[in-house]
């Protein structure tokens, strides 16, 4: 093997590795052209996925529910909400296995006036339960029951619009919470 | 199968041989000749085209004529130190050229290892051989090795099988210009001998026919060419020889003078075994194999059962030589003569391209990095930042708060982000480009946003449980909706219940199961019963109604009402969300 074939070997190798890592390096800048061709729509998305996501961690510290991670303080304070003022109320939580559908329950938490007494207008019942949906996307009234309040109406007779509720929200979660 | 072909170029003629097979066992495959006419490239060219000669392993034989042989003794036998003394111990031996202008090679004849070795010099001009490679190189048949017609004659006679292991033998071969005459002790040589004693000086006259005139330069004894009657056919047409009287003299007066320089190397013979034979080769002359050598045989040399004649034995030993046979091997193409093929001619431009190659990729290497610098990060440490870490820079300033500065559009960003955010900007994630970091950033901002909508319940795996709040609801606006366009003027709920069924889909999915206790009022009970069957008519066209569980309806005696007690209404509350959309 004399000089120049030993020249022509090395070379030729070391273009070789040189070339491959060239092609790299090449392809890498057409990817950073390309990109920065691309950059100033990425950073107006980037900006308005930064308002959307502040937007959504004001709404998630706003849930009671989820904040608190307690339901029947969740309850608690949309009954006592002073424009809804149904006050107080029972709250007794239950879980139950959903049939069906493995690894996932429902927590139920039946809803009482405090006094079995208690009597409230149609309003008053309406947003209570409309407010427990509406605050958090987690909830549901799955049961209500709202009865005319004293002595049983017969048929034909009208009361004065006061009425004893209960109600169960459920909130459906899997077991790992 | 192997191929190799010996060409012998004379002064007055070229022989080819070419051998297919081992050097030990080979056949011949081509013998051809022609006297030299025109120029000796033509004529080879001329050759190789009628027996359609490939140039490969090709070997070259010159004529010794002006070569010069020498004995020598050396102290060692080792080739390489041969090889680096040879030129200057044969130097004084040489005086009449410069040693610069000539080719020496060495045939060793006898050695004793570690200790001697006998040589026979061989020394020919550089001119001279340079001229006979210029001839085939010019007839596209460059000869990979050279070697004078000696070393040629010894091996092609000794592959014949004529010499004797207990006998001494001279082989004389007679070329156009010289003559050489090699001792053999056994199958061993011992010395060689050119004389200026060839069968060349023309022994036949070139007579043209038309004008019957000698050609120009042509005098009596002069050099002529011997075999016109071997030229082509053409030339023989408007050509013809004659026999000259003084050719025929000096071929009388040539054997003379072998035979006194044959019987001179016979009684100075200093061989083991007595000389019994001489072997002729090359040229024929008139008389030679019938001269008397007191009691010595004399006879012409062939080889491989006559195929090879004995003019030819000079080719044919080129041509075993090319096979690697033979007990030589003699290399006069050396120093500038070298044999140089394609490759070698080539390698040094070669060399250069890929020198240059490389150097062009280096240059385009280090521009594709600093253009990748300039446009991606840029050199940080030196706080020069790129194109692209300018861009990943003023996005995170907005996006992220900093101490001491307006917020940013993330408040509390999550640890992720904001861990990934503070390799970025220092430029350690070293896998991905900035325009790739800018898309990780936003691929962590829309998984944290699903992450949040799956934790507030915007977005959720789970199927929720239907609510029975807005079962209740959308029955009581129905009559509702009812009253106010007058369809049913009065009515009152004396009780609702609402509760959430789950059911398998093949019972129709999920419900709403409303029970509600109604008074209908008319003017006749009559019409409130018609009321209370427009209500039902209502809410079975409503597109969440499901079914309707049939109750009896009740009128109250002496009042125009009809009322029914829990009435169970089932509804799908999502349908009634997919109907608004």
């Amino acid at each position: 093997m004399n000089f120049p074939r030993i020249v022509i070997l090395v070379m030729l190798i070391a273009s070789a590795v040189l070339g491959w890592f060239l092609f790299k390096e090449t392809q890498r800048l057409e990817a950073v052209e390309k990109g920065l061709d691309e950059t100033p729509v990425l950073a107006n998305k980037i900006q308005k996925l930064g308002y959307q996501l502040q937007g959504l961690y004001d709404v998630r510290s706003k849930e009671g529910l989820v904040e608190l991670d307690k339901p029947e303080y969740y309850i608690q304070s949309v009954a006592t909400d002073p424009k809804i003022r149904i006050g107080q109320v029972n709250i007794t939580p239950r879980e139950k296995a959903v049939r069906g559908v493995k690894g996932v329950i429902d927590k139920n938490f039946q809803i009482r006036a405090t006094s079995k007494g208690d009597t409230f207008s149609r309003s008053q019942i309406g947003n209570f339960l409309y407010q427990l949906e509406a605050k958090s996307r987690r909830i549901r009234v799955t049961d209500f029951s709202m009865k005319a309040a004293g002595k049983k109406l017969s048929a034909g007779q009208v009361g004065n619009d006061q009425w004893e509720f209960d109600a169960t929200v459920t909130s459906r979660e899997t077991e790992e919470g | 199968m192997a191929r190799s072909c010996g060409i012998h170029i004379d002064r007055d003629h070229v022989r080819i041989v070419s051998l297919d097979g081992s050097a030990k066992k080979h056949k011949l495959a081509l013998f051809d000749s022609a006297p030299i006419q025109g120029s000796v490239a033509d004529t080879i060219k001329a050759l190789a085209k009628r027996n359609k000669l490939k140039a490969e392993d090709i070997g070259l034989a010159v004529g010794s004529s002006s070569a010069a042989f020498r004995r020598m003794s050396l102290p060692f036998d080792d080739r390489n130190k041969i090889e680096e003394v040879i030129k200057f111990e044969v130097e004084s031996e040489l005086p009449q050229w410069d040693i610069d202008d000539i080719i020496v090679d060495f045939l060793v004849t006898d050695s004793r290892p570690g200790v001697s070795s006998e040589l026979v010099v061989c020394a020919v001009p550089k001119e001279h051989l340079g001229e006979h490679i210029e001839c085939l190189s010019k007839a596209g048949l460059e000869p990979t090795e050279a070697e004078l017609d000696a070393s040629a004659a010894f091996d092609g006679v000794a592959a014949s099988g004529e010499l004797s292991e207990e006998s001494g033998t001279i082989i004389v071969n007679v070329g156009d210009a010289s003559t050489v005459i090699a001792v053999c002790d056994g199958t061993k040589l011992e010395s060689l001998r050119a004389l200026r004693l060839g069968a060349g000086p023309v022994n036949r006259v070139v007579v043209d026919e038309a004008t019957d005139e000698t050609p120009d330069g042509a005098e009596d004894g002069e050099p002529q060419d011997e075999a016109q009657d071997e030229a082509p056919a053409d030339d023989a047409e408007t050509e013809t020889t004659v026999p000259s009287v003084a050719d025929a003299q000096r071929a009388a007066r040539s054997v003379q003078r072998l035979r006194r320089e044959l019987m001179r190397t016979i009684t100075a013979a200093q061989t083991e075994f007595p000389i019994d034979t001489v072997l002729l080769c090359g040229s024929r002359i008139e008389g030679l194999d019938s001269m008397e050598l007191e009691g010595v045989d004399v006879r012409w040399a062939t080889a491989l059962e006559g195929d090879v004649p004995s003019e030819a034995m000079v080719a044919y030993g080129a041509a075993i030589h090319q096979l690697g046979g033979g007990a030589f091997h003699p290399s006069m193409r050396r120093e500038e003569l070298r044999y140089t093929g394609t490759l070698e001619r080539l390698e040094l431009p070669l060399a250069v391209c890929a020198m240059l190659l490389f150097a062009f990729l280096a240059v385009k290497f280090i521009i594709v990095k600093k253009h990748l610098g300039w446009r991606d990060e840029g050199n940080l440490a030196n706080n020069e930042a790129g194109d692209a870490q300018l861009w990943l820079q003023a996005t995170l300033v907005y996006l992220l708060p900093k101490e001491g500065r307006s917020r940013g559009r993330l408040e509390t960003p999550s640890e992720e982000l904001t861990a990934y955010a503070q390799k970025a900007l220092a430029g350690e994630d070293l896998e991905r480009t900035k325009y790739e970091e800018l898309l990780h950033i936003r691929k962590l901002l829309t998984d944290e946003i699903l992450s949040v909508r799956k934790e507030i319940g915007q977005v959720t795996d789970i199927t929720l449980p239907l609510s029975a709040f807005k079962g209740g609801v959308l029955v009581m606006d129905a009559i509702d909706k009812m009253k106010a366009d007058g369809t049913v003027p009065r009515f009152a709920c004396r009780a609702l219940e609402g509760r959430s069924v789950s059911r398998d889909e093949s019972k129709g999915g999920d419900v709403v199961e409303v029970k509600v206790t109604l008074d209908f009022w008319g003017e006749t009970a009559t019409e409130a019963t018609r009321h209370y069957n427009e209500f039902k008519a209502n809410i079975e066209s409503q597109p969440w109604y499901e079914e309707i569980k049939p109750k009896p309806l009740k009128m109250v005696e002496g009042e125009p009402v009809a009322s029914v007690e829990g009435l169970e209404i089932l509804v799908d509350p999502s349908k009634a969300a997919d109907a608004a959309q």
